[in-house]
């Protein structure tokens, strides 16, 4: 007699939930990967194997060996040091242009949800107008016109997380507005602020952690774009973005120069990609009940 | 030889039993009604039937459908006689019907699957059979979209693909439970008259016995995966042995018993009080989109002038077919949806004008019980704290210890412990969260409360427990109900006085019983003569049977 719901969300199926992501190939092997960065750029804080910002021109141009793991650039700077520093500086960009992303445009999509009317058709419009251009595109546009450097490139990409945001949150959110438990709680007097804190994100924290952690892979891939193109992180400090781009160069005599950067991107978005298939998985319940034994017909 | 025969069928999924030990057997023409609880495990019977078992389901015994065994037979043969050999007809019919595909293009699906049939020829086969259960194509067109339909007329789409190919087995899973009473009676004739005109066997699936009484020749009561009693109809009443069976029985026939005489609206005694909740020529409108651009925006008035006035202690019923405006009605009075003309007073207070701390007192007296237990509360949440929610209304005057007193208190008045308080909604049966919503409604000590179909998400057997508590709650509180329901079998036990709802106005008043008695509308007579009555379905079941 009961009907499965959008945000049959129950308590019981959280306490088993690292035992069942267990079972989940994605999400164990994304959470590796993603585990493995975010430990190499924490650990390039207070250990790197060299100086990567000191230029040495003797070391230059050095093959992978026992003191130089990754082999060195052009400039003599330790490949392997320089890979953790743009980890820390990829995973930096991506995290606070996502924060943007999700504290403008989860507020935002909800208030919409929660007033409707003009203010929603406004807000979900800014957001089309947003769409309408192509992010990276638009946020070179951006850098080259407030300048080139690392601040404004996480604000380019964060904008364009905004939208992302708030359509995901309106479109969560104004399906939980009709339920009966929402009805109960405007009647007890609360208001549209209230219920939204109260009832309504955390009932679609998911579906957002999910979005957030695409959006960081988006992030990476945006920055190391943005580096590319030099409208990035400036030097001295290494990006991943700027070392594919100055490896060009060499790349008929090192080539690992391009390749080694290269992976460390590809890796890192895949890694966080397959975290976030991982996370639906366990978390979409539409999913989820396809995966459970007994079906949806059972209950 | 029985056209199927299920012997000695059992099924694990996982390693949870479900079905232990079913054993029936079905003739040609007949009908087996299968009651139980919701949870008995009567879908899954229905589904290991058809093979359509979930993954990582073990079914053991055999099922012989027209003398083969379908436990043996592979997919492929097994696809064959789905639809063909078998049909089924859904609970729920919106999601049973592809939202993307015309309803004719449904029906003639399966007639193309299983006949060497062209498209043309099938296009007409499936016009007549549309045309069978009720949907003139010359009327509806086979075009239409399920959503262009009703949910009565989307049921019978459902019941025309079943019976397209003229299959031996017909099963039919709850077919009316999210059905009007009105739309219900309609769909089960046709079911009936289908039947005798193809001589198909019919498995009717249902908690609700009264339903069943009415047209099984023989019944099987279901309770945890085993069938607990079976036999012919209406012999089997007399002999009814099994507690669970008798229970089910009495559930089916309860009526609450008060304590206090009833009060009416023109007692004298009431003419000197203010009402608790009264409402004057109430119009509430939905606009429709716009037809053209500059063409004058049409509204449809979902509530047309209502009044209606109700006394401390009265309960009132508010009758209608779904889609009448009783919900809206019902939500204009708790002051969620402003009306367009006419006024709503709670006590002294119109809820749409009243000062923020007027609104908070005004509040505290009314409260609503809604239909469907499972979206009440905030899965997320714990049960004290969704309990506690409306006494946000009273927040100042409130210490932490009488807040938890206070849920303590509710959750005794309806029948649970106070330890539940930290439990969290998905460990309570749907009758237990019902009992949960009415705590959470009585926290505030109301002087009112709206059930807005509290009982048409349950069960038989948990109807009767919760229209009980219903009764005794109002003789022990002294509150007021308005009742809303599409059944009037439902709102004849626990109400003083009717009011019957048709497209948004009011079109019946009266004393309860006198209604019954002796309804002026013959749509008031329709909804009387439409609810279930299993006393007078033996009755007649027995004259038919000497």
């Amino acid at each position: 007699m009961t009907r499965p719901h959008l945000f049959s969300t129950d308590a019981h199926k959280y306490r088993s939930f690292l035992a069942k992501g267990m079972h989940s190939p994605s999400f164990v092997i994304g959470g590796i990967i993603t585990l493995f960065f975010i430990a190499m750029a924490l650990t390039s804080f207070v250990w790197t194997p060299h100086d990567a910002l000191s230029v040495n021109i003797a070391e230059r141009l050095k093959p992978i060996s026992a003191s130089h793991w990754l082999g060195t650039d052009h400039y003599g700077h330790d490949l392997f040091s320089m890979i953790m520093l743009g980890a820390r500086n990829s995973i930096a960009v991506a995290l606070v242009a996502v924060g943007i992303g999700a504290g403008l445009g989860v507020p935002l999509g909800s208030w919409a949800a929660a007033k409707g009317g003009w203010l929603d058709e406004a807000i979900m419009r800014m957001g089309d107008f947003i769409f309408a251009f192509p992010a990276i595109i638009s946020a070179i546009m951006i850098t080259a016109l407030a300048g080139p450097g690392a601040i404004n490139a996480i604000v380019a990409i964060g904008i364009f997380n905004i939208p992302v945001f708030a359509r995901l949150a309106r479109g969560a959110a104004l399906s939980l507005w009709t339920r009966e438990f929402i009805l109960a709680a405007r009647l007890s007097g609360k208001g549209s602020v209230r219920i939204t804190i109260e009832h309504i994100l955390p009932n679609i924290a998911n579906l957002l952690i999910v979005q957030g952690t695409i959006q960081f892979s988006l992030g990476i891939l945006a920055e190391a774009g943005l580096s590319y193109v030099g409208l990035g992180t400036q030097p001295p400090m290494p990006s991943w973005g700027k070392m594919l781009a100055e490896a060009q160069t060499w790349l008929m005599m090192a080539p690992q120069l391009a390749i080694i950067p290269g992976m460390a991107i590809i890796l890192t978005v895949l890694g966080l990609n397959l975290l976030g298939d991982g996370l639906r998985d366990m978390l979409d319940p539409k999913v989820r009940s396809s995966l459970d034994i007994g079906g949806s017909k059972a209950s | 030889m029985s056209l199927l025969t299920l012997d000695n069928v059992s099924l694990t999924i996982g390693d949870k039993p479900i079905l232990q030990n079913i054993s029936f057997s079905l003739e040609r023409g007949q009908c087996l009604g299968l009651v139980g609880e919701s949870g008995s495990g009567k879908s899954l019977t229905a589904l290991s039937i058809m093979q359509l078992l979930p993954r990582q389901s073990h079914l053991a015994g055999s099922i012989h459908l027209a003398g083969e065994n379908l436990v043996d037979l592979p997919e492929r043969q097994l696809c064959k006689r789905r639809g063909n050999l078998m049909g089924m007809v859904f609970q729920e019919p919106m999601t049973a019907l592809n939202p993307l595909k015309p309803i004719g293009a449904q029906v003639e699906e399966c007639i193309l699957l299983h006949s060497a049939v062209t498209r043309h020829e099938a296009e007409g086969l499936a016009r007549r059979q549309l045309q069978r259960v009720g949907l003139d194509p010359d009327q509806i067109s086979p075009g239409r979209f399920p959503h262009q339909l009703s949910g009565g007329q989307r049921q019978r789409v459902v019941i025309a693909m079943a019976i397209a190919m003229k299959p031996d087995l017909i099963i039919a899973d709850e077919p009316t439970t999210a059905l009007d009473v009105t739309s219900q009676a309609e769909i089960l004739r046709l079911l009936k008259d289908l039947m005798s005109e193809d001589q198909s066997a019919l498995m009717l699936i249902s908690h609700d016995l009264a339903v069943v009484a009415d047209m099984a020749n023989s019944i099987a009561i279901m309770k945890k995966g085993r069938i607990v009693e079976q036999g012919p109809l209406p012999q089997l009443f007399d002999s009814l042995a099994h507690p669970y069976s008798i229970r089910l029985f009495e559930s089916s026939t309860h009526k609450p018993k008060r304590q206090k005489p009833p009060l009416f609206g023109d007692d004298p005694s009431l003419a000197a009080v203010a009402p608790i909740l009264s409402a004057h020529s109430v119009v509430r409108t939905y606009p429709l989109p716009r037809q053209f651009p500059y063409l004058e925006r049409r509204a449809t008035r979902a509530v047309d002038g209502v009044d209606l006035t109700i006394h401390k202690g009265q309960s009132i019923g508010l009758v209608g077919e779904s889609g009448c405006g009783k919900s809206t009605l019902a939500r204009t009075l708790l002051g969620l949806d402003a009306p367009q003309e006419g006024s709503v007073h709670i006590g002294r207070h119109d809820p749409y004008s009243a000062n923020k701390s007027d609104l908070r007192k005004v509040r505290r007296d009314i409260q609503i019980v809604f239909q469907d237990p499972n979206g009440s509360f905030n899965p997320r949440h714990k049960i004290g704290r969704s309990v506690a929610e409306p006494l946000y209304l009273c927040r100042k005057d409130i210490s932490r210890e009488e807040r938890d007193e206070r849920i303590a208190t509710s959750l005794q008045q309806v029948g649970l412990t106070p330890d539940d308080a930290e439990k969290f909604p998905h460990e309570f049966s749907g009758g237990e969260r019902q009992r949960i919503a009415i705590a959470r409604a009585l926290i505030t000590r109301p002087k009112i409360i709206i059930a807005d179909e509290p009982v048409s998400a349950l069960d038989v057997s948990i109807r009767a427990q919760i229209l009980d508590l219903f009764t005794d709650l109002r003789d022990r509180l002294d509150l007021s109900y308005l009742f809303i329901s599409h059944d009037l079998s439902v709102v004849r036990s626990v109400t003083d006085e009717i009011m019957v709802m048709y497209r948004g106005r009011i079109i019946e008043r009266g004393r309860t019983e006198a209604i019954f008695q002796n309804p002026r509308e013959p749509y008031t007579r329709a909804l009387i003569g439409a609810a279930p009555d299993l006393h007078k379905t033996i009755a007649r079941r027995r004259k038919e049977a000497e």
